[in-house]
């Protein structure tokens, strides 16, 4: 782990001594030195993270020192110690570019949190900048964000998975960037010289789904005029990324699945297989498991597509992600409208971070982009959130902890799955099921799920 | 395609934090709104004038929902609504098979209500595969504490 270096600059040898003793207590890496000119000379020779200064100081004064650090290293955040008098000093030293300032006497504990926030605040922005430095190196290459061990798992697992040439399935709620993850696995991959294709499999009727994907022959229905490729073809040799695949009707299932398992398809009104070589990765915000039991997704397709899955955890399991994440779309936003925003307000921030999320990434991107352009401040303040933030409290029940289900709730699963392949014909449902009539339909006005 | 965001009430009421919380979050994920209203009614042969009261009943409720139809469309959502009478739990499964995919499920229904174990969508989160989100005015900005499932935590509603 990287420890916290501080440097301490007071002309008093007490207070030097004192701060000294209780940093280094608390496992931060101190130096100290007595004058300005003697600061600003450490910093140019060790790498620091926080400097701690004396507002009055002869020669040189807290103030100055404060102007020379932000030119001339301008990542090194700054916090002032100063007496009652100075304090309108030091605010308007806050302005331009300190941390925070402490007012003497010197309390202990508050003196380390704020070092504490400060040196957070200073690797905070060093990661986003890492980060818009990788996606401006290649602006193509898609990119998860998160530091979080629920994110730094999925991103480990991703590139793990782009090696291997089998078919992963993604899961997570709307918005988590399932798209993107499968984005980055082929642009991990061998064939990420090769086509990336996305198909959102729920947007599509069924003839017009099978047409995108296998394509057709001329003439093969009024209006084909031409002979077209479909995305299974044109994405051989690449990857093709099958979104809401839980949407897929079971004709085309069975039709996708050929496709797989004979890596060829017969294209739209023709006769002649034609080889392809695809990599399929799809993904769902579905229970696909669920949806096995009742019958609405065919089980052989399942385990085809589900060699590796890759789950991707909603931000509300993840809000430590939320202030990388924060401040990756501010800047981003930041610099497209050519506003001059540097930051959150604390009580922005924890809005931000008390907040549920149902959206995921996509809606924290979206009060981000609002924010910033509705901000008259250069630090987003609670009012430049949306209002229900910090005036309502969301809560929910999901599904968080239902893992196992419930006897009774797999006897409903079952007998639905029954009433399904029997085309919900109750008596033959009831036969299968070895029981009579007037049971099954105890057991359905159980359910609560009459028919 | 658009997403669509529920908001569920069983009856006539709709809580004004749960329409304006509804109308910030379609708004932010460009969704259209479904209204969802589900009066409880037990339809039975021997009930003597049943459907009287079930015409009532859909009059009464599409009187009551003009008004928070027209706040939605007012601020520039899109709103469609419905009005289900029957068992709730029953209507809620149909209409979800009937009507596809949603984001979200707002609950719009009474907060006091929702707080009990009796009440039908206890156990909801088995059958139903979304997140039913219940927005409450922040302790700070409203006297009085909340108690119930709701009580302690967000997200989990009390065994």
């Amino acid at each position: 782990m990287v420890q916290n270096r501080i440097l301490i600059v007071d002309d008093e040898a007490v207070t030097r001594k004192n701060l000294t003793r209780l940093f280094e207590r608390e496992g931060f890496s101190v130096s100290s030195v007595s004058t300005g000119f003697e600061a600003l000379e450490r910093l140019r020779d060790s790498p620091y993270d926080l400097v701690i200064t004396d507002l009055v100081m002869e020669d040189l004064d807290g103030l100055e020192l404060l102007l020379n650090i932000k030119t001339r290293f301008p990542n090194i955040e700054v916090i002032l110690i100063t007496g009652y008098a100075s304090i309108p000093t030091a605010i308007s030293a806050v302005k331009k570019g300190a941390y925070h300032y402490l007012e003497k006497p010197i309390r202990p504990e508050e003196t380390v949190h704020l070092a504490r926030q400060a040196i957070e605040k200073k690797r905070l922005r060093e990661q986003v900048e890492q980060l818009e430095a990788l996606v401006e190196k290649d602006l193509n290459a898609p990119t998860l964000i998160g530091q979080s061990s629920g994110m730094v798992e999925v991103l480990k697992l991703i590139k793990q998975v782009a090696q291997v040439n089998c078919n992963v399935l993604i899961t997570g709620e709307s918005g988590t960037g399932k798209e993107l993850a499968a984005s980055m696995i082929h642009s991990f991959s061998q064939r990420r010289n090769n086509n990336f294709l996305a198909i959102n499999c729920g947007g599509f009727a069924e003839e017009l789904l099978a047409n995108e994907l296998f394509g057709h022959e001329k003439d093969a229905f009024t209006g084909a005029s031409s002979a077209r490729t479909g995305l299974l073809e044109t994405a051989s040799s690449g990857t093709l990324f099958l979104d809401e695949i839980g949407d897929m009707p079971s004709s085309m299932q069975a039709k996708l699945l050929r496709a797989i398992q004979e890596q060829e398809i017969i294209r739209v009104g023709g006769t002649h297989p034609v080889p392809i070589d695809v990599r399929i990765i799809s993904a769902t915000n579905q229970d696909l498991k669920k949806s096995l039991n009742s019958g609405g997704f065919r089980q052989d397709l399942f385990y085809r597509l589900n060699v590796v899955s890759v789950e991707i955890p909603p931000l509300r399991e993840r809000k430590d992600d939320i202030p990388l994440l924060a401040n990756y779309f501010l800047n981003r936003t930041a610099k497209r409208f050519h506003r001059e925003v540097i930051g959150f307000s604390d009580g922005a921030m924890e809005a931000l971070k008390n907040y549920y999320f149902p959206g995921n990434v996509r809606e924290l991107e979206n009060i981000i982009e609002h924010a910033v352009a509705l901000t008259s401040d250069t630090t987003i303040q609670l009012k430049d959130l949306p209002p229900d933030l910090s005036e309502l409290d969301i809560f929910s029940f999901d599904q968080s902890g239902n893992d196992v289900m419930t006897l009774k709730a797999l006897e409903q699963n079952y007998i639905q799955w029954v009433l399904n392949r029997v085309g919900r014909n109750k008596t033959r449902a009831a036969r299968l099921l070895g029981i009579d009539r007037s049971s099954l339909w105890r057991h359905l006005k159980g359910s609560e799920f009459e028919d | 395609m658009s997403l669509k965001i529920m908001i569920l009430s069983d009856s006539f009421h709709l809580r004004t934090e749960a329409i304006r919380y509804s109308i910030a979050l379609a708004k932010r994920l460009d969704a259209v709104l479904v209204l969802l209203i589900l009066l409880p009614f037990e339809l039975t042969k021997k009930t003597p004038g049943s459907v009287n009261t079930v015409l009532k009943l859909q009059t009464r409720a599409a009187d009551a929902i003009r008004q928070p139809i027209s706040d939605m469309e007012r601020s520039g959502v899109p709103v469609e609504s419905t009005i289900r009478i029957g068992n709730p739990r029953s209507e809620l499964l149909k209409f979800l098979a009937e009507s596809g995919k949603f984001h979200s499920i707002v609950w719009g229904g009474g907060s006091d209500s929702i707080n009990e174990k009796s009440h039908w969508t206890s156990n909801l989160e088995a059958d139903v595969k979304y997140s039913v989100l219940v927005p409450f005015i922040k302790p700070e900005q409203e006297s009085g504490r909340r108690s119930g499932r709701f009580s302690q935590q967000r997200r989990v509603r009390k065994e």
